[in-house]
């Protein structure tokens, strides 16, 4: 299945929150949908899932509009929440009745996950006498229980420990693997960049880039190198680089422990080792720049940080 | 509609298996039925007066037909006019210690400083200043003081007897004509709005209770959904509608349903038990069909107006602590809507109640008390019933909406005023 958001608007209070939201989703292919605190990625999700109406815009699934009501989707909030005083087999019960399981059906799912999960003798305590961990994990279940189409998981992985992280992302992989759509937002960029094949970043209500995580980065990293110096330190040796090759290079950025050049003209390689050699910088590392996706967001997100 | 069943039979659920909703519909119903079923087996005319018909009656004819005081303090009396007659006066007040005084002073006297030396008997005063007048000195009148009257009636009997002498009458022959007891029997056709009015009384208070009660559990249900943010899964998995509606109805029933179990109870164990009692409870448990029937359609409409009022106050805050102030201005309206029916039961067929009993706020109380005191027309319940119903439209509609806007929307409690303009901004 393909899932295609295109040009979605979308105003609160007379202001402007999304100014034309577009990405596409395939099924068995991850979307990390990117965005600051604010960005507009929360209600981009609602809208998806029909709790808001777009001013304009539509999504299509196949093709035709999206009607989520044709569709079981597993939708896992950031803002975590379940009933604190309800048993936690009832409650995932009847959240599976809502999104149209049978009782029985949702019963024997909601065991089997909270068995996969590892939660499984809470099967009739109250959720609030539960640690975080095993809340989220709940959580985790409610959003799995009805064997979704399509999966919405919103910052999964904060809070979660180590072995928690694991479980959840051999979870995510299996699905992925079973060609489930999944859309996964997160601040946590190693967690995009493992399950991600495509990404969207939001940033004010915009996309700002789009498209498949490695050639996002191919491209990102094209004509860009990394250099440093022994003698110098990556500010001392930006304003030797400034100074004495501009006609070969210009920076990019000054990193901890190196800087990001991109060249201009031909030949770059060649004609910048070649000043290199005749500079009193002594070189501790060169070579092609491979940005990480936090590199990306940073500096196609984070205008005002 | 699937999902409205879904959502109503959920909430249902939470409330009949709390464990306070069945120990207090079992502990009421039981209560009733024990009360009302005793006479059947215990043989009660000891305890409740009027059981068997036996008893003492509250006041005693003396001989010229005066009633009887249970005074037992001491009284002044400063004779004037020389005409008191001492030997009534004795036989209408048999525990009271008359002492004639000299002048009016000394009885100001006396009263005044009753209880100073210490001893505790009661002391009051009378002033004959002509055969029809006098005056009473009494140091702390009590909030019901019959001696008063008691004296009154007396001077008037010796009044009419030394009147009637003087026209040639036999005085106590006339007394006697006076004081011939009218013996009567009211036959009701319509309504008695005095066996009403307790019973009316009664449900009124219990539709009250159910609104405060249950109304409330509604909303703080809202916003107990809002504040765990189980909401944020509730929206996507389901539409507001079948949430709010589910949630109102769901309460609706299940407070119904104890009331009526409760209510059922005890008149199905006092109709058993009816003659047992000698009918004497009948102001209370023998309710006609018809007030029952106003009761459960006005309580029911009634309710659910202000169930989904609730519903929406509830949504326009965030903490279940702050849903007693948001839902104030409710409980408000509320309160003076129960007050002014309270206060006007007697004069259910008035013009006050007239217009109360169309205004749909105020209907639900005033209408049923019109039906049960007073006399209605058919058209008015009609009239007055269609209002209600097309307000209770109106508002779940507009409840809705807001439900659906506040639901999202978290941190400080939403103005009213701001949640309709962003739902028709929403709804376009």
């Amino acid at each position: 299945m393909k899932l295609e958001v295109k040009e979605l608007r979308k105003s609160f209070g007379g202001k402007e929150i999304l100014h034309g939201i577009s990405f596409a989703v395939e099924s068995g292919k991850a979307l990390g949908l990117l965005g600051r605190n604010g960005a507009g990625k929360t209600t981009t999700i609602r809208i998806l899932m029909d709790v808001f109406r777009p001013d304009s815009g539509q999504i299509l699934a196949e093709g035709k509009p999206f009607a989520p009501k044709d569709y079981r989707i597993g939708y896992l909030p950031e803002e975590r929440g379940l009933y604190p005083q309800k048993k936690v087999l009832d409650q995932l019960v009847y959240l599976a009745n809502l999104r149209g399981m049978g009782t029985k059906e949702a019963r024997e799912s909601g065991k089997k996950w909270l068995e996969r999960l590892g939660v499984s003798e809470y099967a009739d305590k109250k959720l609030e006498t539960l640690s975080k961990g095993n809340q989220q994990k709940v959580q985790l279940a409610q959003t799995l229980i009805c064997n979704p189409d399509i999966i919405i998981l919103d910052e999964p992985f904060s809070g979660l420990d180590p072995v928690n992280s694991q479980i959840l992302k051999d979870v995510v992989r299996e699905q992925i693997a079973m060609d489930r759509l999944v859309i996964f937002s997160s601040h946590q960029m190693n967690y995009v960049e493992e399950f991600c094949e495509n990404i969207a970043i939001i940033n004010h209500g915009e996309i700002v880039l789009e498209g498949n995580l490695r050639t996002i980065k191919r491209d990102w990293g094209e004509n860009r190198l990394t250099l440093s110096a022994a003698n110098l330190r990556p500010e001392q040796l930006a304003e030797k680089v400034k100074a004495e090759f501009s006609d070969i290079v210009r920076v990019v950025r000054v990193k901890k422990d190196y800087l990001v050049l991109e060249g201009t003209g031909s030949d770059v390689k060649k004609r910048l080792f070649a000043a290199l050699a005749d500079s009193d910088i002594d070189v501790e590392q060169t070579g092609n720049y491979e940005p990480s996706l936090n590199d990306i967001f940073v500096a196609k997100a984070g205008d005002e940080a | 509609m699937r999902q409205f069943g879904i959502v109503w039979k959920h909430e249902f659920l939470g409330y009949v298996k709390s464990k306070s909703y069945v120990a207090t519909t079992v502990g009421f119903a039981l209560l009733f039925i024990i009360l009302l079923s005793l006479p059947s087996f215990i043989d009660m005319s000891g305890l409740i007066s009027g059981l068997s018909g036996g008893g003492e009656s509250g006041s005693v004819s003396g001989e010229s037909g005066q009633a009887v005081s249970d005074y037992e303090g001491q009284i002044w009396l400063y004779d004037g006019t020389g005409q008191m007659d001492r030997e009534v006066l004795a036989a209408v007040f048999p525990g009271a210690e008359i002492t004639e005084a000299s002048s009016e002073d000394e009885i100001r006297n006396a009263v005044e400083g009753a209880g100073e030396d210490g001893a505790e008997t009661e002391q009051c005063g009378f002033a004959v200043l002509s055969p029809t007048e006098y005056r009473y000195y009494v140091k702390n009148r009590s909030f019901s003081d019959p001696v008063g009257d008691t004296f009154s009636a007396v001077m008037a009997s010796l009044y009419r007897q030394s009147a009637f002498a003087e026209m040639g009458v036999d005085g106590t022959q006339a007394e006697a004509v006076f004081n011939t007891p009218v013996v009567s029997e009211t036959v009701v056709l319509g309504k008695d709005s005095i066996s009403n009015y307790l019973y009316t009384y009664l449900l009124i208070f219990v539709v009250y209770f159910m609104v405060i009660l249950y109304g409330n559990s509604v909303a703080v249900s809202v916003a107990q959904e809002k504040s765990s943010r189980a909401m944020e899964v509730l929206v996507t998995s389901t539409s507001s509608n079948s949430l709010i509606f589910g949630k109102v109805l769901a309460g609706t029933v299940a407070s119904f349903l104890q009331v009526g179990i409760i209510i059922g109870s005890a008149l199905v164990s006092y109709g058993v038990s009816r003659t047992a009692w000698g009918g004497m409870l009948d102001f209370v448990f023998h309710i006609p069909a018809e007030v029952i029937i106003a009761f459960a359609v006005f309580g029911v409409l009634g309710y659910i107006l202000y169930a989904f009022c609730y519903g929406v106050l509830g949504a326009l805050v965030s903490k279940t602590e702050d849903v007693s102030r948001s839902a104030g201005p409710l409980v408000f309206i509320f309160m003076i809507s129960f007050l002014l029916t309270m206060f006007n039961l007697q004069y259910s067929d008035g013009m006050l109640m007239k217009v109360l009993s169309f205004i749909p706020f105020t209907s639900p109380n005033a209408m049923f008390a019109r039906i049960a005191m007073g006399n209605v027309a058919v058209w008015e319940i009609a009239v007055s019933l269609l209002l209600l119903v097309a307000t209770i439209g109106v508002v779940a509609v507009g409840g809705a909406r807001i439900y659906r806007m506040g639901t999202l929307m978290y941190g400080n409690p939403i103005k009213l005023s701001r949640a309709l303009k962003m739902s028709r901004e929403e709804n376009g």
